[in-house]
């Protein structure tokens, strides 16, 4: 069984509302049966949450989870007028 | 001049004590104010307002915050309110705040807005009830915007929302969905009332830097676009 662009649209839908993500900014596509996973999240087991939900949601295809941890960095300052 | 702090989409869980408060203990040397955009939890459950009004509280400037779509998922947003109310909090829905900084005031309209997308590729008040209330919903909003806008009469004015006023700051953001992420009825409000500065969240993909059609600076301050805690603004260093 391969993946569909529908597999992606309803994974995003389960990325949003699964009560271990709700995650409304990953994006999906799919590419060669396998599923790409691209974002930011603020923590490491945030990522891992996602990947865990999409591998559940479509079994049959290979997650390929590439989304990233934001690191915070020291506040700045803009001065506008 | 008025230094003026802000943050969005700072997303907690039930799980995120510790995460913001390390970096607002020394925010008064550096800030006079600390604006939050919205999306202040994942799930919109009170467990997780709860987490980050302990953050919150007793933090030695001013906090004035609004709500995001996320905090509205549960139908908890009441609640939510309440509990960074009472951690201290100003907790603002197209209403405003007055704040004295030194010699100067500052007034905060504060709104979560909506979507509905910008000139040339924006929805319209027609067709099935359910469009029409997405479209009417916006323009709700930036009616109490403009109300709220004009009715201050303060050295500077901030408009604080969670979705945002113009494209410019969602470059990055796919194109597709920029009817999801803000509304030109927003900017339309502020530039016919007038401000200092818009600032938003919402669009984690997006940019930080924008303006208005009439040249009012815009900022989306979503931290996962930020990459910081937080980033200051300073308005009136001219004067």
């Amino acid at each position: 069984m391969s993946c569909s662009e529908y597999d992606a649209a309803k994974l995003c839908d389960a990325l949003a509302c699964d009560e271990r993500t709700g995650e409304l900014g990953i994006d999906v596509s799919i590419t060669g049966g396998k599923v790409f996973l691209h974002g930011k999240v603020a923590t490491p087991d945030r990522r891992d949450a996602i990947a865990e939900v999409a591998a559940e949601f479509l079994p049959h295809c290979t997650v390929v989870n590439e989304v990233t941890v934001t690191e915070l960095a020291d506040p700045n300052l803009e001065i506008l007028k | 001049m008025i230094r003026i702090a802000a943050v969005g989409d700072v997303h907690f869980g039930d799980n995120s004590a510790g995460m913001m408060r390390p970096h607002l203990e020394t925010i008064g040397e550096q800030a006079d104010v600390l604006l939050i955009a919205g999306d202040l939890t994942r799930h919109g459950l009170a467990e997780e307002a709860g987490v980050l009004a302990e953050e919150l509280r007793g933090v030695s400037i001013p906090v004035i915050s609004i709500l995001g779509n996320h905090d509205y998922h549960c139908d908890a947003q009441d609640e939510i309110r309440s509990l960074l109310e009472e951690a201290g909090v100003t907790v603002l829905e197209s209403e405003s705040k007055v704040l004295q900084i030194g010699d100067s005031t500052l007034g905060v309209v504060g709104s979560k807005g909506f979507g509905g997308g910008f000139a040339g590729a924006c929805g319209s008040d027609f067709g099935e009830p359910e469009m029409k209330a997405f479209v009417r919903h916006t323009k709700a909003l930036s009616d109490r915007i403009f109300k709220e806008l004009s009715a201050l009469d303060t050295d500077y004015k901030v408009v604080l929302l969670h979705y945002s006023p113009v494209e410019d700051t969602l470059v990055g953001e796919r194109l597709e969905i920029y009817p999801f992420l803000g509304s030109y009825l927003m900017a339309e409000a502020i530039d016919s009332a007038g401000a200092d500065l818009a600032i938003h969240g919402h669009a984690h993909g997006g940019s930080e830097k924008g303006l208005t059609a009439r040249g009012i600076d815009v900022r989306n301050v979503a931290q996962p676009m930020l990459g910081r805690p937080y980033t200051v603004y300073c308005l009136g260093s001219s004067s």
